[in-house]
């Protein structure tokens, strides 16, 4: 199993969000989480991440407890995060985005830049046409793959994409979707936030549907579509 | 005013903006890139001036070795102060009021204790033999020390450029800087980072209080009664600004000069004031911030 949340309680402030969340994903694959805004689905990444810490319960990364340990420390295991926002650093250009993840790089996950850039760029060519630009002038779909590409570098392992499509023409959503598929193929394990059910249903394998911070529904994604009761209606 | 007089006063009011330039980008990088207000920067300044005093007068080190003595002393002491109390209180969420109150108590306390051990009477620095007596520029002559701190600061201040922009840790500095949360995501020891830059800057601190020794003299007061002179300093040129630091630094240091001497030392010092109020009311952000507020 590469991530398990067992009974996850988490705050903001006094408010509830996170009651008592469990779920799981094994290595290689791609769990989508689904559920109308505000039931928790950012809130269960930045938990995983550590950026909101978990009241109670466990967090569980490929063999780690990483409950309540620092979100720079959870990134150096190997997990990568894509937040909603994308967080990117508008100031720094393509490559020195890229390089703040490499930089943190320790140990035996050290690969040459070469090698990281070569993967990066095979991924999203239009990156490589765009080393030297400010990131914060970039389009925005040319954003969410430099934020993609980014958390890739450090996210070896895992990665936790927080709705990556929201916003984005469909003519971009297609190139990220393909992007994604490539790395689904290279056996990365995915945990995908996405309001967009048929996007979710095209990358993942298997789907969560969240209510109030709890699961009301795990199951492949073909028996999920038919719940879909509690979603709205998808693009 | 002669054409002699106006290339003095030029050439004084550049002297004092080195020594103003260097203690306001320790405070600018602490303030504007990482949101800490540190009122124990001047306590540094004062702390590497004696630092440099001791190390002058009472041992065979020598000018030279006084520069990087006081840089790790006082790194170290800044770097202390940061891991052990500015974390603690960020930790517990709490603000800026929290880190005047720690910081101020810090430099309260540290001041005591350099009149505890090095008195209360004003004091000077001796200057190194290789430095001693004048040089001659065009319309007149000017102290070797005095175009040396000028030096020391280009120096300093283009080491700190290089840093920021060129090397993989300033890159990482700066990625706090503009999105804390996200850095960290992508494994960067912030906490850690923090207390180094912020070592750094007290280190410059000290640095700078010992290259103002021999020109300013010492006082235990000497920090607190140049800290409002420094936040205005980097308040005009824009938060974490380094570029900003050294125009608003020049400004300042030849409204000093060219004040004291028209007018007199006070009113140069207000007129300092009322030039930042001007250029606050057309550009809230000073001269090459970036929008961005103290956080």
């Amino acid at each position: 199993m590469m991530l398990t949340l067992r009974d996850v309680h988490t705050y903001y402030g006094d408010s509830h969000i996170l009651q008592g969340l469990s779920l799981h994903v094994n290595r290689g694959e791609c769990v989508s989480l689904l559920g109308t805004n505000g039931m928790g689905k950012t809130t269960t990444l930045r938990t995983v991440m550590g950026i909101v810490p978990a009241g109670s319960g466990e967090v569980w990364f490929n063999g780690h407890n990483i409950t309540r340990v620092a979100p720079f420390k959870i990134a150096r295991l190997g997990l990568g995060y894509v937040p909603e926002d994308r967080g990117l650093f508008a100031d720094l250009t393509v490559v020195q985005n890229l390089s703040v993840p490499f930089l943190n790089l320790r140990g035996e996950h050290r690969r040459p830049w070469s090698e990281i850039e070569e993967y990066v760029y095979s991924l999203f060519p239009v990156l490589g046409n765009r080393k030297g630009q400010i990131a914060g002038s970039l389009s925005g779909g040319e954003q969410q793959m430099l934020s993609t590409a980014r958390a890739l570098i450090s996210g070896h392992r895992m990665i936790l994409l927080d709705e990556p499509t929201e916003g984005l023409a469909p003519i971009v959503v297609e190139n990220l979707v393909e992007a994604l598929h490539k790395l689904k193929a290279d056996g990365h394990t995915i945990l995908l936030v996405e309001q967009n059910f048929k996007t979710a249903m095209d990358l993942a394998d298997r789907g969560y549907i969240l209510q109030k911070g709890r699961i009301l529904h795990e199951d492949s994604m073909e028996h999920l579509g038919e719940r879909l009761d509690p979603l709205p209606p998808t693009a | 005013m002669n054409l002699t007089m106006i290339a003095l006063q030029t050439m004084n009011g550049l002297t004092i903006a080195a020594i103003y330039i260097l203690l306001a980008s320790g405070l600018t990088i602490v303030l504007g890139l990482q949101g800490i207000i540190n009122t124990a920067h001047g306590f540094f300044y004062m702390l590497g001036a004696y630092i440099g005093l001791t190390l002058v007068s009472y041992t065979d080190l020598g000018f030279w070795l006084c520069l990087p003595a006081a840089f790790l002393v006082t790194s170290l002491l800044g770097a202390g102060l940061e891991a052990s109390g500015i974390r603690t209180l960020t930790k517990w969420n709490r603000g800026h009021v929290h880190q005047v109150v720690l910081t101020l108590g810090f430099a309260i306390v540290g001041t005591e204790v350099v009149k505890f051990i090095w008195g209360t009477v004003p004091q000077n620095t001796s200057v190194p033999a290789l430095l001693r007596g004048a040089i001659s520029l065009g319309p007149i002559v000017y102290p070797k020390y005095w175009l040396f701190v000028i030096g020391s600061s280009i120096s300093i201040m283009a080491a700190l450029w290089i840093f920021f922009h060129w090397t993989g840790l300033g890159i990482l500095v700066r990625s706090i800087d503009i999105n804390r949360e996200a850095s960290e995501a992508l494994g960067t020891n912030a906490p850690l980072l923090t207390t180094v830059i912020f070592g750094l800057g007290t280190g410059i601190a000290g640095v700078a209080g010992v290259l103002a020794g021999p020109i300013l003299g010492l006082d235990p007061n000497m920090g607190f009664e140049l800290l409002m002179v420094l936040f205005v300093v980097i308040i005009l040129g824009g938060l974490g600004s380094l570029m900003g630091t050294v125009v608003s630094g020049i400004l300042i240091g030849l409204i000093i000069a060219y004040g004291t001497m028209l007018l007199s030392g006070l009113a140069a010092k207000i007129l300092v004031f009322g030039v930042m109020i001007v250029i606050l009311i057309f550009r809230p952000t000073g001269l090459l911030g970036r929008g961005v507020a103290v956080k």
